[in-house]
């Protein structure tokens, strides 16, 4: 984290930004005052800029509330509570994410989030970047009316988030302002604007019709609903998010957010300066005089979008309507699936404009592909010293490598569970979708079953699966990997760390809720734990086994702080180590735990397994699995303080 | 560039940057991206990434390379291969004589006990093969004294990788 950062507060000013930190920087201008979001990649780090915020200004915190929500609907649900009092609310999501609050925002769209103002941030993530699909969530904003604004530089963001807070106030409409992990996370310049104060406290009005949407109300606000999108969309013109690059080419070209830059450079590089360009800041609703103005001259229109064909859609909606003879060229040219690239794009252009593909660009793919399958592959994967990583270990022990058995996955990091070498998961839905799968398989297969979830999953939405799995006594093994942290998206805090002081666990609620069997083990004991698994799987109905050991990032991090007081304060601290001698190369660290702080080298032709010491966080799981005791613990300074991981 | 490497995941950055912005808007920069082999340096922290990220280069392209292989759990496992050092400096050598190895990483843990120093030894690798314009040695100073904290161990990291990689890339031309 920055030290000297003052971007965020400094009145005015030209600074470098991520284009999540200028939206940050657009909502403290816009006096935004309540934020309530689910991490979720490309747009976590937006809350962690609020909390730096919100820890450096303890005076602000009056003014402006963060909260991490257990999940996306609760967030949704929470930012129209804050909204209904009167102040502007901010709910970041992923695109998946949106899924999950679309229940809520479907209602919430009707009723309109006056008197106060909401902005959704929804982070789409073309390529799959980052996240366990690739969709096009701006047909919800045509579901449920959700004018939606589509940042392209840091400065759009910045710029037009406000802007969107006061579209939202003036027209009573939830705004969409859909990033993306490349407009997200590109940085640029920002020019600043003074900062307003968010307002401290609101009140809500009481008005039935508007906040319950039940009939008749319900199709009242429908009607209204309608009444204020068509006031907005007349407004499109003024508002300066939509832009035109005149040219006198007889084929234009229309785009938005990442694409526009890619259509850019590639027109460029094409020679085409001449192809007239309208850039879409507001990709829904589309005002039609705007659209049929830029037709008008044209006999063909590119459109340039990612994922599937919304723009082409709602383009060729205008020109069904308006009985214009404008051919659309799109998805016969351009990729449905992944994100776009300049190259990309300009290879496709060249051939719509019939000129010469561009050599540089062909030679690129050329030279790259005679190589390309040399190259090693490098998934992501559990860092040295995971809990979870050694789970999975023991789950292939306690199974004979998965022998009849099925392994129900789930979002996480353990969502990199069916990666090889250890191919641990067989299936993956969404935030508890696994435990979920896991009850229909239980009642129709007699395979043993073991579903996985995180403790931040687990209070997203897994309790209500589990409790309905105690309901029909499943059979079926859940583990739940408490490891205190929402660890995949960065680290936030899940809400067992606000209630775990309170005297509140996990093993409280699955007691709670009823389930029969239920251990808590440590994953860094491997042994015992897969006693536990296969105790578990020997037992009808259903079972948990709560794995308590904490993210070994953060638990490493805490460490590392530890020693470095405890030197500072001129003790002595003991030093282990692990290392490997006499290695058999039976594969058991490198094959079944896979620890990629262990290497393979060979030196006089002999191989053998190494420990990069520079990695190795010291969990010592590789030395309690080593079958033939070639992993060695040494310990410098056996006369200093151990500082050994923090418990619980 | 998202790519998970906190989690052993591959990942990149692209830095792209024009001196002053033109009044013909279709002249400037508008993509964070590089176009493929439109690269003019590349700064690998590993070498196999040199050729993972291979479709962005071209013969303008310089290469500088932490020597350190980090070869992956497939190849731990005896499942996939790690390509032969060799093997890259004669793929990269196919776009440009300019590749430069250095072993950063030891570098680092010589010089400061550690292996966090290796991205500003690099960095400081990059400097003198002159294909950063713009940019004067104190600038970075300066950002890392505003940005990084231990501001003093990493001026000195850099400044380490400038005086290494002048030797490397003078051995070269002589």
């Amino acid at each position: 984290m920055p030290i000297k950062d003052t971007r965020f507060i400094q009145e005015s000013g030209k600074v470098m930004m991520l284009g999540n930190e200028a939206l940050v920087r657009g909502c403290l201008e816009a006096g935004v005052s309540y934020i309530s979001q689910y991490p979720g990649t490309p747009t976590s780090d937006i809350g962690e800029y609020f909390h730096q915020i919100l820890r450096e200004i303890p005076d602000i915190r009056e003014y402006l509330v963060h909260h991490w929500a257990v999940n996306e609907a609760v967030a949704t649900s929470a930012c129209a509570g804050a909204a209904w009092t009167g102040v502007r609310s901010l709910n970041p999501m992923k695109h998946v994410g949106l899924n999950v609050a679309s229940d809520a925002l479907s209602v919430i769209a009707l009723n309109g989030p006056n008197p106060g103002g909401m902005v959704i941030v929804v982070g789409s993530d073309p390529g799959s970047l980052g996240s366990h699909q690739e969709q096009n969530e701006r047909f919800y904003a045509w579901m449920f009316h959700l004018p939606t604004i589509e940042p392209h530089t840091p400065q759009e963001c910045k710029d037009w988030i406000k802007l969107a807070f006061d579209l939202s106030e003036k027209f009573d409409l939830v705004i969409n302002f859909r990033t993306s992990t490349r407009s997200a996370h590109s940085r640029g310049y920002v020019e600043l604007e003074p900062l307003m104060m968010g307002k401290r406290k609101g009140e809500f009005i009481r008005n039935i019709p508007k906040y319950n949407s039940l009939p008749p109300h319900a199709i009242n606000n429908h009607i209204r609903l309608y009444e204020r999108i068509e006031k907005l969309r007349d407004c499109i013109p003024e508002l300066g998010l939509n832009k035109i690059y005149k040219g006198t080419n007889k084929i234009g070209v229309i785009t938005s957010g990442m694409p526009f830059g890619y259509a850019m450079e590639a027109l460029d590089q094409l020679e085409l300066n001449d192809v007239p360009i309208l850039k879409l800041g507001m990709v829904y609703p589309l005002n039609y005089t705007e659209i049929t103005e830029f037709l008008n001259d044209l006999e063909k229109v590119v459109i340039i979008e990612e994922l599937e064909p919304f723009l082409e859609v709602k383009i060729a909606e205008i020109i069904q309507k308006a009985k214009m003879n404008v051919e659309i060229i799109g998805k016969n040219y351009f990729p449905s699936h992944d994100e776009f690239s300049t190259g990309l794009v300009t290879t496709a252009l060249a051939k719509i404009f019939r000129k010469e593909p561009n050599t540089k660009i062909i030679n690129a793919i050329e030279y790259f592909n005679s190589y390309k399958d040399l190259i090693p592959s490098r998934f992501p994967t559990f860092c040295a010293g995971c809990p979870e990583r050694a789970t999975l270990y023991s789950i292939l022990k306690a199974t004979n490598h998965l022998e009849n058995t099925i392994i129900s996955g789930d979002i996480g990091c353990y969502v990199m569970s069916f990666f090889p070498p250890q191919q641990c998961s067989d299936l993956v839905i969404c935030m508890s979708g696994g435990i979920s799968a896991a009850i229909g398989m239980a009642a129709k297969t007699d395979q043993k079953i073991i579903a996985l979830i995180g403790d931040s999953t687990f209070f997203h939405t897994g309790m209500a699966p589990l409790a309905e799995a105690v309901g029909y006594n499943s059979n079926l093994l859940l583990i739940i990997f408490e490891n205190s942290w929402t660890a995949m998206t960065g680290h936030q805090d899940d809400v067992l760390r606000y209630l775990t002081n309170k005297g509140f666990s996990i093993e409280k609620i699955c007691s709670a809720i009823g389930v029969p069997w239920l251990k808590v083990e440590d994953s860094y004991n491997p042994k015992k734990l897969t006693k536990s698994i296969e105790n578990a799987l020997e037992t009808e109905g259903l079972k948990v086994i709560i794995v308590k050991r904490e993210c070994a990032l953060q638990a490493n991090r805490w460490r590392m702080s530890q020693v470095r007081k405890l030197e500072m304060e001129g003790q002595k601290v003991q030093d282990t180590s692990y290392f490997i001698g006499g290695c058999q190369m039976c594969y058991e660290c490198a094959r079944v735990l896979s620890c990629p702080a262990i290497r393979r080298v060979e030196t006089d032709g002999i191989e053998e397994m190494q420990i990069d010491q520079d990695r190795c966080v010291k969990c010592g799981v590789c030395y309690e699995v080593c079958p033939n005791g070639a992993i060695r613990k040494s310990i410098v300074a056996m006369e200093g303080v151990e500082v050994p991981f923090r418990e619980g | 560039m998202h790519g998970l490497a906190q989690r052993e995941g591959a990942i990149s950055s692209h830095t792209r940057y024009q001196k002053r912005v033109v009044d013909d808007e279709r002249k400037n920069l508008h993509s964070s991206i590089i176009c493929y082999g439109d690269a003019d340096l590349f700064i690998c922290f590993e070498p196999s990434e040199a050729l993972r990220r291979g479709i962005f280069a071209s013969k303008k392209t310089t290469f500088v390379l932490n020597s350190r292989t980090i070869p992956g759990i497939m190849i731990t496992a005896n499942l996939e291969e790690y390509p032969p050092i060799e093997k890259i400096k004669e793929i990269l050598n196919g776009y440009s004589d300019h590749v430069y190895f250095m072993n950063a990483t030891e570098l680092s843990l010589e010089h400061f006990n550690s292996n966090h120093y290796m991205n500003l030894i690099m960095l400081g690798l990059a400097i003198p093969t002159g294909r950063i314009p713009f940019i004067e040695i104190q600038n970075y100073e300066e950002v890392i004294k505003e940005w990084l904290r231990n501001a003093d161990e990493n001026i000195k990291a850099l400044h380490l990788g400038i005086d290494e990689g002048k030797k490397i890339i003078n051995t070269r031309k002589s």
